[in-house]
């Protein structure tokens, strides 16, 4: 393979999480924030270990299950459930080493959590992969940032809860949906057909359909409850640009509508009907467009 | 010269350099305390957030009070241990940098792994101190900037920095474990291939 391809795959993996972190920083920075940022990091190593015990244990309790079962277990328990759960309590230590009251050290700490738990999967994802430019850019721009994600949700919950004192039941809600979300994500990658199967036509026209509306779908989710935690840690945080965030909201609310049916309209016309393999990747290549939009609109808005 | 309500509060000297002692809960800690704050942070500050072994950090800050941003000096420490003294200062960051690196790296060129093992060995070990005393400074500067009280000042100060030997266990636990791990897979692996007829291990391959 050429090096040059690793490099741009590398790049395209690692661009978009550094993007992402650059936003937080210019949201909520501050010399607190900056240090639970590398905080944040090593605890993203630390939630990565614990993911991987959390899912040896899930992947024996549920050793006996076959088919769809099986299927529906590793996505929302393996993955989903051992990895958030490993996340919130690495949430949970890093608000315990907060230094200030600051809702922004917490936010800055917790997106550390959550996109070097991603970078890092992704950097073991392409060292196994062969296709190393669809996987780092596919998973640059939807796995990792998913990851940040689920931490927003994750540590907006924790937020509530722990330091403003609200019922602890808000917590495990907001894990919950974590959960949720990225065990709905991981389902329908994992019930989508590999190329063999879509050629063969193993998998009705219909289902496929429902499946990459379902991919697209958790991905907006993911996108509308990641937006939702961050404006509401924004109208919590002292040093609030409110007057960027606002423009950058309503940029956000604007193109959702739209993009959203255009997304829903392609999905079902493209991979519905079409019986071309080369289109197996379409849903996610789609979701991954409109998240790389959404997110291009806000920091643009943002930075202005 | 800073209110007295904001002394009385704690706050940060550092647009003033007269004297604050109560800053530091009076007595010799509080004289020490207000003697360096050039350059924001004072050295009881750095001396609660650095820990163990100040006086061999010292010499870095003072330097980079006097303009040097990245003054070089020897660790031994840094050198033979590298990524595993990070982690045992508290450097959670630069050693989740160092971890992605050593993943990275390997991926684009094989070859290049052992260049990059030493070259960040040989950076630990001559600006891993700088490193650490920037790392505290900002700590210290964040908590000063809120306004606490003397002795919760202190405390978080204590808390924020410091030296994690619990980290470093876990990370030696973890490598061993890691490493008994890949030593039976393998182990089993090539005791399968010495097993399998041809036609298996060709499979295998």
């Amino acid at each position: 393979m050429i090096v040059a391809h690793k490099v741009a795959s590398l790049a395209m993996a690692l661009a978009f999480s550094g993007a992402i972190m650059l936003l937080i920083d210019r949201c909520f920075g501050s010399h607190a924030a900056r240090a639970q940022i590398g905080r944040g990091a090593g605890l993203s190593l630390a939630s990565l270990v614990l993911a991987v015990i959390f899912s040896m244990v899930a992947m024996i309790g549920g050793a006996a299950l076959t088919g769809a079962a099986r299927t529906w277990h590793q996505a929302f328990v393996v993955a989903a459930a051992a990895e958030e759960c490993a996340r919130w309590l690495c949430l949970l230590v890093l608000m315990r080493g907060l230094m200030t009251h600051e809702v922004g050290e917490f936010v800055a700490g917790a997106a550390a959590v959550g996109l070097g738990f991603g970078v890092i999967e992704n950097l073991l994802y392409l060292t196994g992969s062969k296709d190393v430019l669809v996987v780092g850019a596919l998973r640059g721009v939807l796995s990792a940032p998913a990851h940040f994600g689920f931490a927003m949700v994750s540590a907006w919950g924790l937020w509530r809860w722990l330091r403003l004192g609200e019922p602890a039941v808000l917590a495990f809600a907001a894990l919950a949906v974590a959960i949720l979300l990225h065990g709905a994500y991981d389902a329908g990658l994992m019930f989508w057909p590999s190329p063999e199967e879509w050629a063969s036509h193993a998998m009705a026209a219909p289902v496929r359909a429902a499946v990459g509306l379902a991919i697209v779908g958790s991905i907006l989710a993911i996108t509308v409850a990641t937006l939702l935690a961050l404006s509401d840690f924004l109208d919590l945080s002292e040093s609030r640009p409110s007057r960027r965030w606002d423009e950058a909201w309503m940029a956000f609310g604007a193109i959702l509508l739209p993009l959203g049916a255009l997304i829903a309209l392609s999905a079902i016309g493209v991979v519905g009907y079409m019986s071309w393999s080369g289109l197996a990747f379409a849903p996610m290549l789609i979701g991954a467009g409109g998240s790389l939009a959404l997110w291009a609109t806000a920091i643009r808005q943002i930075a202005r | 010269m800073p209110r007295m309500a904001d002394l009385l509060r704690g706050a940060s000297d550092e647009d003033d350099d007269s004297p604050a002692p109560s800053r530091f809960g009076g007595g010799a800690l509080g004289a020490i305390g207000s003697v360096a704050s050039g350059s924001g942070t004072s050295e009881i500050d750095m001396m609660r957030v650095v820990g163990g072994n100040w006086q061999k950090y010292r010499g870095v800050w003072q330097k980079m009070r006097d303009g040097q941003p990245w003054p070089v000096s020897f660790s031994l420490a840094g050198l033979l241990f590298g990524s595993l003294w990070l982690l045992y200062r508290k450097q959670w960051g630069l050693v989740f940098l160092l971890i992605a690196g050593s993943i990275a790296i390997p991926f684009v060129d094989q070859n290049l792994s052992i260049g990059f093992n030493i070259a960040t060995n040989v950076l630990c070990a001559l600006l891993g101190k700088a490193l650490i005393v920037k790392g505290a400074m900002g700590k210290a500067a964040a908590i000063r900037s809120i306004g606490y009280t003397p002795d919760e000042a202190a405390r978080r100060l204590e808390k924020a920095g410091g030296t994690s030997t619990l980290a470093v266990g876990a990370a030696i636990v973890l490598l061993l474990i890691v490493g008994v791990v890949a030593s039976m897979t393998m182990g089993a692996n090539a005791l399968r291939r010495a097993e399998a007829p041809a036609s298996v291990v060709s499979a295998q391959a």
